[in-house]
């Protein structure tokens, strides 16, 4: 998943950071909005982490705004506002979830899964093109009666082709959803690499390819 | 705490005495003045019985000398003598009586013991002489009389006034009731204090317009307190909050990425962390005046095992029961009780639960002198003397005051060996 952070404590934003980039996921720290608006015009994000008290603005009336905008991307707000009106005002106001600071990090990795999995088309293992087996919340996987093992990398492109199943996806986005962990860009081939690794474990159906479009997961119907 | 003092008791009281002060003095001044009155009173009768019995006795003709006729005619008042001018007694009124005891009065009044004398010539030949008496003693008696009569008088008047006077005093402090009454209902209702003034309309006694003036500068004070506080807790929230988050974001990267020799000293780092976590929260809700304490049921032997006591063994008795409490509150409280035990020499804790809503933590530590024990208890039941106080038990005035925001108190019981803390967490809600 590739996530937006927007929070200007530079502790806490490196932290979570980093926390989250070791849990596989890419995330994009912006210390204010002006950057987080800047941000998502260039790069696809798959959720937002946002502070609501940020140096130019409301992380609320940011939300707002690009919900307005008709941007549903998975939102949760990072606050040190706990009262029941700010909980009411946060969740009104566009965000899927409310965390209250001080938190720990392992359970806000575990709501914005739970943020972002609401997004699939349905809860508990996906069944892929080709009989293989996942499941995001467990992280685990199974081809042919096997449980197989993927890299943080390979579970990164899994979800961020899950979470658009069905549509196509090109090898710019996926990259930029799915790779580059420790901030940089990734290499020429890396890729196609791990898109080749994902159909030796899950199968070759699991992930189709449309040369000019990109890449696709599809799910098979029950 | 002794109830105090009743006003209306102590009004009741001073009309009482009042009252009766004021028939005895007004029975004094009234003896005073009637003292003199009754004398000339009784002196003009005395005068007016010899005017009266002169024409009579002068028509006697020649008086011969009669023995005094003892036979006695009822309660006698008034005696008479007849005197020649010698002062030989002629003639006397009937009746049996003192003796006159003197040879001849002079004329007009006089006294000569036991009596009151009013003496005139009588208009005969030979000298005769006129004596009219009235004893001292009838006189005492009527101005006796008439004293009485003036002091009952004035008692039954402040007797019969009393009742009149109580039930005026009542009614007159009646506005002060009803001042009260209204006041425990704005209280009840939680009226905002910048709206106390409004609320309670206007005085209905004008003793009572500086109670309204200091109720209106008390909440407008209290307003600005208020403001000032609902500005100042967001920002120190924010500002305590997110660092907080940030170190325990921070640590938690650091026990991903850490080499193995170093993990034990970074999860105890975290633990003191999670700890500082919880002490910030419940300090931040236990002063933030207009958040309510967030009851729930919980199973404060489950929440104690969940806390981080290195160096402590944790136990409870069996069947714990269920508490209706705000966790973060009550988290904080056993967080400090648990690390007094330790910093005290304790190395075993356990839980009893003495009653509904009651918890007592219990040490093995060396515990402490009696007198310290019930010196602490009483400066800690009392927020002031607990606010004041310092060094020894700052863990528990933070024990202390989660209860009292549970509508609580914190005792610490006698115990044969070791130390006791009883969380008393008042009623659950309804």
């Amino acid at each position: 998943m590739r996530i937006l952070l927007v929070e200007d404590d530079w502790v806490l934003g490196d932290g979570l950071r980093a926390f989250l980039r070791a849990e596989g996921q890419v995330v994009d720290w912006c210390p204010t909005l002006a950057q987080a608006s800047a941000a998502l015009r260039g790069e696809p994000f798959d959720a937002w982490l946002l502070d609501w008290q940020l140096p130019d603005g409301s992380g609320l009336d940011w939300l707002q705004a690009r919900r307005a905008q008709g941007l549903r991307t998975p939102a949760l707000m990072l606050t040190a506002r706990e009262t029941l009106n700010d909980r009411i005002q946060g969740l009104d106001g566009g965000a899927d979830d409310y965390l209250v600071k001080p938190f720990a990090p392992e359970e806000l990795a575990a709501r914005l899964r739970a943020c972002v999995r609401r997004q699939l088309p349905s809860e508990g293992a996906l069944t892929l093109q080709g009989g293989a087996q996942v499941q995001l919340q467990t992280r685990s996987a199974q081809w042919q009666g096997q449980k197989v093992e993927l890299t943080a990398r390979e579970w990164a492109l899994m979800e961020a082709l899950l979470l658009r199943s069905g549509r196509w996806v090109s090898k710019a986005d996926l990259e930029a959803l799915a790779l580059g962990f420790d901030g940089q860009p990734a290499s020429s081939n890396s890729l196609e690499v791990h898109i080749a690794n994902l159909r030796r474990k899950l199968g070759r159906s699991a992930i189709e390819t449309l040369r000019g479009l990109g890449y696709r997961c599809a799910l098979e119907t029950p | 705490m002794a109830a105090p003092r009743s006003l209306l008791r102590g009004l009741a009281w001073t009309l009482g005495l009042g009252a009766l002060v004021w028939a005895l003095a007004v029975a004094a001044a009234a003896v005073l003045a009637v003292d003199e009155e009754v004398d000339e009173l009784l002196d003009d009768a005395l005068r007016a019985s010899a005017e009266g019995l002169a024409p009579a006795l002068a028509n006697l003709g020649p008086v011969g000398v009669r023995a005094p006729s003892p036979q006695a005619s009822g309660e006698l008042r008034y005696a008479w003598w007849l005197l020649d001018a010698q002062g030989q007694l002629l003639q006397q009124s009937p009746g049996d009586y003192p003796a006159l005891g003197q040879a001849r009065p002079p004329a007009g009044f006089s006294n000569a013991s036991p009596w009151r004398l009013y003496a005139r010539p009588l208009d005969q030949p030979g000298g005769l002489w006129l004596v009219v008496g009235q004893t001292r003693a009838e006189r005492r008696e009527a101005l006796q009389e008439v004293m009485w009569m003036v002091a009952l008088s004035s008692l039954g008047v402040a007797l019969l006034g009393l009742p009149l006077l109580a039930l005026r005093a009542r009614q007159e402090l009646r506005p002060l009731g009803r001042l009260s009454e209204r006041l425990e209902q704005l209280a009840h209702e939680g009226v905002a204090p910048q709206q106390l003034a409004h609320a309670l309309g206007e005085p209905e006694r004008a003793e009572l317009a500086p109670i309204h003036r200091a109720l209106r500068t008390l909440g407008e004070h209290l307003s600005e307190r208020l403001a000032f506080e609902r500005a100042f807790a967001p920002q120190a929230a924010h500002l305590l909050r997110t660092p907080l988050a940030g170190m325990d974001a921070q640590l938690a990267v650091a026990l991903k990425e850490a080499a193995p020799e170093t993990l034990p000293r970074l999860r105890l780092l975290r633990e003191s962390t999670t700890r500082l976590q919880r002490l910030v929260l419940a300090l931040l809700r236990l002063f933030r005046s207009e958040q309510a304490v967030q009851r729930q049921w919980l199973d404060a032997a489950q929440l104690l095992s969940e806390l981080p006591t290195p160096g402590l063994s944790l136990r409870s008795t069996p069947g714990g029961r269920r508490l209706s409490a705000d966790p973060e509150l009550l988290a904080a409280a056993l967080l400090n009780l648990l690390d007094n035990a330790q910093r005290h020499g304790a190395r075993s804790v356990w839980l009893e639960w003495p009653s509904e809503q009651c918890l007592l933590v219990c040490d093995d530590g060396p515990g402490m002198p009696e007198a310290e024990r019930v010196a602490l208890e009483a400066a800690l039941q009392d927020s002031a003397a607990a606010a004041d106080a310092s060094g020894q038990g700052l863990g528990l005035r933070l024990a202390a005051l989660v209860t009292r925001a549970h509508g609580g108190r914190l005792r610490l019981p006698p115990q044969a060996q070791g130390f006791a803390v009883a969380l008393e967490l008042g009623p659950p809600h309804e």
